[in-house]
């Protein structure tokens, strides 16, 4: 299994919903560790380096939200949120606190282990031979050491955003379809989550834009998608 | 009256200290001792009034006829012009005193004025200092007679139908009057005669009446006080009126805490329970049986859980603690959602889409109103047969757009179809069918939400057809 060494770190006040996953997870090959609450779950992080973080939001002390902040602010791990609240404002907030994928409660195992998948698998850059790093004018990628530079500063980014980066590189001038999007970087159970997109652009272009507010390298398209500029937008006269 | 008596004596005391001090010098000119009295006269005209300058008058005239007017040693005058010289005496007194008096009423009125504002000025701030409440219109008659000192104050308020008295002596005010002066927005007495009933009016309404009794009001007190009252009487209903819409506030909000932490745990120990489900289906050593009793598992799971979902949305949508975000939506963007809530139970079921070309936009929420259709859709998908085609129409009629979903299923039997809307109710095929009856009662409460109307018929074709009808425009709701 291919899964073999990753580390998942599950957060959750509910001994019962611990056990479950622990006894799945660790029958499909991944470590297991446990954290009852959010603080728990940063001090077991300080102390030991995990893969992915499955993490609820309803839990005494600091709550969900708060540790995924904290959690985003020092790690570039990837976070799934798991809560019983479905509500797309709750799904819009995790996502700007820092998750990258939210999976409503209950939920079934098929859906979790597609879920972990798609946030520890890494979007191999485009076969096509294609040089290993892009300059542009304030944008350096390397897509072997998957490292970014705006305007020479290195910016950290996660790895669902850098796939993100990277797909939207690889494909430059044309625009992408939400779902072509969604499907390519999350993985093939995805279509619908336009509000994951609007997010993660959104924190893309925090990191990498000159003007997040006027973006000039990731561009929406009305109704249909974004679309990647690599020689920047041209300005107006 | 001693006092007058005394000033009376006073002033003749003064002509006779004048004409002794002359007739002490010897030898002076009658004219300056008429002069030198004229200014006593004058003097005690101003400073005293009309009684006490006509006996000064009369002193001087006495004590000039006796003194320089033939024939002296008597107050007999013979000569015409010194009767001249007593008239000018006499009308002097006259004007002077009546000039003084008049400027001296003046002064009091001013005075009596500026009371008069200082208790309104008070009254005021004593009002508006108030707590509102219960005890308004009480307060508010303690009031006015406390700080406008009036004998007797009786308010009645027509909105609460309380009537609030206060004063010693209020024996004069009719409660009948009182109720007629709100009834008739009228007034009656006036404040002169010491008794006046006024209508209290609120931009030309009248929202109750006030009367008072006592001597020295004034028209302009009164109209103020009945001003003031209006004002304080509409400011405490407004605080209570802020204050019950604050208390449903919160407690909607409380309602919509509770609804979230009800759905939360009840739904957290179904996490676990499906998850376990899960787990043990996704074993493909799992003997038949129970991998049968895993599925019973999940799909019971599967049910509560949206009974739970359904049951917070409609105690949500019921308790009022939704509220509609309306946003101009385009009708086609509205259905697309809808779909895609139901694109998993739609499967591979023939599907139609007919949406009328260039319909308006209509005032809708974005949210609400796709669930509203996409339980007419989900109620279709498991009213009919798997693999019969389910059809939507988007129309414009008249100010309305009507979105209608048809199926070719048994349609609705007649003795269904009254209480098919209600909450619970599942009609009488629907035994066989998963679903928990709430779905049509949540489209209905979030049509209702809309202003719109929801309704059913069978179609000559066969099949049932539910719709829903939006208007273009909120509709301003009837107070």
């Amino acid at each position: 299994m291919n899964a073999l060494a990753a580390k998942v770190l599950v957060v959750d006040d509910e001994r019962q919903i611990r056990r479950v996953m622990r006894i799945s997870l660790s029958a499909q090959g991944y470590a297991v560790s446990e954290a009852r609450t959010g603080e728990e779950a940063i001090d077991v992080l300080r102390r030991e380096r995990h893969d992915i973080v499955l993490l609820d939001l309803n839990m005494p002390g600091m709550g969900g939200m708060e540790a995924c902040r904290v959690i985003r602010a020092e790690y570039d791990i990837p976070i799934v949120v798991l809560s019983v609240r479905a509500s797309e404002q709750d799904k819009v907030e995790a996502l700007d606190s820092g998750a990258d994928d939210y999976v409503t409660k209950p939920f079934g195992e098929k859906e979790l282990l597609a879920r972990i998948r798609s946030n520890l698998r890494r979007v191999p850059p485009a076969a096509e031979s294609d040089p290993s790093t892009i300059e542009l004018d304030e944008l350096d990628i390397n897509l072997e050491t998957r490292q970014v530079k705006s305007r020479g500063k290195q910016v950290r980014l996660t790895p669902k955003e850098f796939d993100l980066l990277q797909y939207l590189v690889s494909h430059p001038n044309v625009p992408l379809l939400h779902s072509r999007l969604l499907q390519a970087v999350w993985g093939p159970e995805y279509g619908s989550e336009v509000e994951y997109l609007r997010v993660f652009v959104n924190r893309l272009r925090k990191k990498i834009e000159p003007d997040p507010a006027n973006p000039r390298y990731i561009v929406t398209d009305p109704w249909t998608g974004y679309r990647f500029q690599p020689a920047g937008k041209i300005e107006q006269s | 009256m001693t006092r007058k008596l005394l000033r009376v004596l006073g002033a003749v005391g003064i002509i006779a200290g004048i004409t002794s001090f002359y007739l002490a010098l010897n030898q002076v000119n009658h004219t300056t001792v008429a002069l030198t009295q004229l200014m006593g006269v004058l003097g005690i005209a101003a400073r005293w009034g009309l009684v006490e300058a006509i006996s000064a008058s009369v002193a001087s005239m006495m004590f000039a006829a006796y003194y320089w007017f033939p024939p002296i040693g008597n107050i007999a005058i013979d000569d015409v012009e010194n009767w001249v010289t007593v008239g000018a005496f006499l009308g002097i007194s006259v004007v002077a005193s009546e000039l003084s008096a008049s400027a001296k009423r003046k002064a009091t009125e001013a005075l009596a004025r500026e009371a008069e504002v200082e208790r309104l000025y008070e009254l005021s701030r004593a009002l508006m200092q108030a707590e509102a409440g219960e005890a308004v219109g009480r307060d508010l008659v303690d009031l006015i007679a406390r700080i406008v000192e009036v004998e007797g104050v009786m308010l009645f308020d027509m909105r609460s139908g309380r009537l609030e008295q206060a004063g010693n002596n209020r024996a004069k005010i009719r409660e009948s009057t009182l109720r007629q002066s709100a009834a008739e927005n009228r007034q009656f007495g006036n404040a002169a005669a010491g008794l006046v009933f006024l209508p209290i009016e609120l931009s030309g309404e009248p929202i109750g009446s006030i009367a008072l009794c006592g001597a020295g009001l004034t028209d302009h007190a009164v109209r103020s006080v009945c001003n003031l009252a209006g004002i304080a009487l509409e400011r405490a209903r407004a605080m209570e009126t802020a204050a019950h819409a604050e208390a449903v506030r919160q407690s909607q909000e409380l309602k919509s805490l509770l609804l979230d932490a009800v759905a939360h745990d009840f739904k957290t120990p179904l996490t676990s329970i499906k998850f376990g489900a899960s787990v043990l289906l996704a074993d493909p050593d799992l003997a038949t049986e129970h991998r049968e009793l895993a599925t019973v598992m999940e799909e019971e799971t599967d049910r509560l859980t949206s009974m739970i979902s359904e049951a917070t949305q409609v105690a949500r949508l019921q308790s009022g603690g939704l509220q509609l975000q309306r946003n101009p939506e385009q009708p086609a963007h509205l259905v697309m959602c809808a779909l895609r809530r139901m694109r998993p139970l739609l499967d591979d079921r023939p599907f139609e889409r007919n949406i009328a070309e260039n319909l308006p936009l209509i005032e809708a929420d974005p949210a609400l109103l796709p669930i509203a259709l996409a339980n007419l859709l989900e109620n279709a998908i498991k009213y009919s047969p798997g693999l019969t085609p389910i059809r939507i129409d988007v129309t414009l009629e008249g100010d309305h757009v009507v979105f209608s979903v048809s199926d070719k299923g048994p349609g609705v039997s007649p003795e269904d179809r009254v209480r098919i809307f209600d909450r619970y109710y599942r009609g009488k095929s629907a035994l066989r069918i998963q679903g928990n009856g709430m779905g049509l009662a949540i489209a209905t409460e979030i049509v209702d939400l809309h202003g719109g109307r929801i309704w059913e018929e069978n179609r000559a074709e066969g099949g049932a057809c539910f719709s829903i009808s939006i208007p273009l425009k909120e509709q301003s709701q009837p107070a």
